[in-house]
C-alpha cells in the first residue's frame, strides 16, 4: 500500500480508497494530502487557453474610464504600472506588473504546456519540470485580489469625478475564476504519477 | 494531545514538498527532482528575520502618504487610514471595512500569528496543535489580500490623470507598504507547519 505523508505534520497515510478527483485531509491535523487526481488534459488545456485569452484582452481593453470636464482617461492593466514607475515609485511597479499580469501569464503558459506535455504517449518528462515552474509562480498570481483593488479604486475615483468600468474589469474577474479552477484541477502530484510512477 | 503518531520524519523518510513521493532522505527527490529536506532549512530564524522586517516596514507604510492628489488649489496627501476614512465617509462601509481588515488588521495578525508559532516551537508551551495550524492556514490563505492596497494605489493613479484639474501620485510610504505585504508572504511560505507537531516526538526531532 502507497504510504504519503502530511505536508503540515509529517503524519504517515495509507493513501488508498480515495474517490477520483476527491481530497483527503489528514486525520491529525486536517491538512490537504499531496495525492495524485486523474488528469483528463483535454478539458484543463481548454480553460487554460480561455483563460490566456480573456488575460490578453484584460491587458489590452481599459480597465476604467474617468471623465471630469470633458477630459477623459482611461486605465489599462500594464499602464497602471508603467504610471507607478515614472511617478516614483519603481520597486512597487515591478511587484504591480508581476502580480497583475507577468506571473498569470507565466503560470497559465506553464499549466498549458505542462498539460501539452502530459498528453503525449509515453507522458514527457518536461512537463514535469513545468508544473515545478508552476508551484512557484502561482503564489504570485493573485487576479482576485486585482479585482477587488479595481473595485475600490473604482469607488475612490468616483468620488471625485464621473467613472465607469469597463470591458477590460470583466476580463479580468472572468480570469479570476479560471485560474482558481486551475489551481484545484491541476495538481503537481498528478501531473508526476501521469510522468513515472513512483520508484 | 500527547501520543506519538508514526511520522514521516520517525520511519526516516522524507516527503518530497512538491510532488507528494517518500523517499530515504537524500539531496533531491529521485521522482520530481525538487530539493529535498526533511524540514525546510532554518524555518524558525528566517521566519523571525523576515517578521522583524515586515514589522519594520509596517510603520512608514502606515505613517508616510500612500496617495497624493494634485488639483488646482493645492496638494493633499493620505495616508493608508486617511484613505480608510474617505471611503467611509463617502457613504461605503463596506468597502471601507473590506479595506481596514486587508491594508491594516491582516499584515498585524500575520506577523502576531507567525511570531506565535516560531514562539510555539522553540519553547514548550501548552497549546493545541489543531489550533496553531487552523491559525496557519489562516494566515496563509488569507496573506495574498493584503497586497489590495497596492493594487488600489496604482489604479487610483493610472485613472487620475487629468492635468491640470487633477493628477494623483504615489506617495513614499506606498514601496513600504508592498514591502510589508511581500515579506508577510514570504514569512508564511518559509514557516514550516510541521515543526508544532514536532515537540509531540522530541526523540526524533531533527
Amino acid at each position: 500500500m502507497a504510504l504519503v505523508a502530511c505536508p503540515d505534520c509529517d503524519l504517515l497515510h495509507a493513501a488508498s480508497g480515495v474517490p477520483e478527483r476527491g481530497t483527503a485531509h489528514c486525520v491529525r491535523c486536517g491538512g490537504a494530502l499531496l495525492l495524485a487526481a486523474p488528469v483528463r488534459g483535454q478539458p484543463e488545456l481548454a480553460v487554460a487557453v480561455a483563460a490566456m485569452m480573456l488575460l490578453a484582452v484584460a491587458l489590452g481593453a481599459p480597465l476604467m474610464r474617468l471623465s471630469e470636464l470633458g477630459h477623459v482617461s482611461v486605465a489599462t492593466l500594464p499602464q497602471s504600472a508603467v504610471d507607478m514607475w515614472r511617478n516614483g515609485s519603481r520597486p512597487t511597479a515591478i511587484l504591480v506588473a508581476i502580480c497583475s499580469f507577468v506571473a498569470p501569464a507565466a503560470y497559465l503558459a506553464l499549466v498549458a504546456g505542462s498539460l501539452v506535455g502530459c498528453m503525449r504517449t509515453p507522458p514527457a518528462r518536461w512537463a514535469g519540470k513545468l508544473i515545478r515552474w508552476c508551484g512557484r509562480v502561482q503564489p504570485w498570481t493573485m487576479p482576485e485580489v486585482m479585482l477587488l483593488g479595481t473595485l475600490v479604486a473604482f469607488v475612490k475615483v468616483a468620488e471625485i469625478a464621473d467613472a465607469s468600468p469597463d470591458i477590460g474589469m470583466y476580463a479580468v474577474a472572468g480570469v479570476a475564476v479560471l485560474i482558481a479552477w486551475l489551481g484545484g484541477a491541476v495538481r503537481p502530484a498528478s501531473v508526476w504519477s501521469r510522468i513515472l510512477a513512483p520508484p | 494531545m500527547s501520543v506519538a503518531l508514526p511520522t514521516a520524519a520517525s520511519r526516516g523518510l522524507v516527503s518530497c514538498e512538491h510532488c507528494g513521493l517518500l523517499s530515504p532522505p537524500q539531496p533531491h527527490c529521485p521522482r520530481c527532482a525538487a530539493p529535498l529536506a526533511a524540514r525546510r532549512e532554518g524555518a524558525i530564524v528566517r521566519t523571525v528575520a523576515l517578521l522583524a522586517a515586515a514589522a519594520i516596514c509596517y510603520v512608514p507604510a502606515n505613517v508616510l502618504p500612500v496617495l497624493v492628489t494634485s488639483t488646482l488649489e493645492g496638494s493633499e496627501a493620505d495616508t493608508i487610514f486617511g484613505g480608510i476614512m474617505l471611503l467611509y465617509d463617502s457613504g461605503s462601509w463596506i468597502l471601507a471595512l473590506v479595506v481596514l481588515v486587508a491594508s491594516v488588521m491582516i499584515p498585524i495578525g500575520k506577523i502576531a500569528v507567525l511570531s506565535f508559532l516560531a514562539y510555539v516551537c522553540t519553547s514548550g508551551v501548552q497549546v493545541s496543535e489543531r489550533e496553531c495550524m487552523r491559525m496557519y492556514r489562516l494566515v496563509a490563505f488569507i496573506g495574498r489580500w493584503s497586497m489590495l492596497d497596492v493594487f488600489v494605489d496604482a489604479f487610483v493613479v493610472a485613472l487620475v490623470q487629468l492635468p491640470p484639474l487633477m493628477s494623483v501620485r504615489p506617495g513614499p510610504g506606498v514601496p513600504f507598504f508592498a514591502a510589508t505585504a511581500v515579506l508577510t508572504m514570504i514569512a508564511a511560505a518559509t514557516f514550516d507547519p510541521r515543526l508544532v507537531w514536532d515537540r509531540l516526538q522530541p526523540a526524533e526531532r531533527p
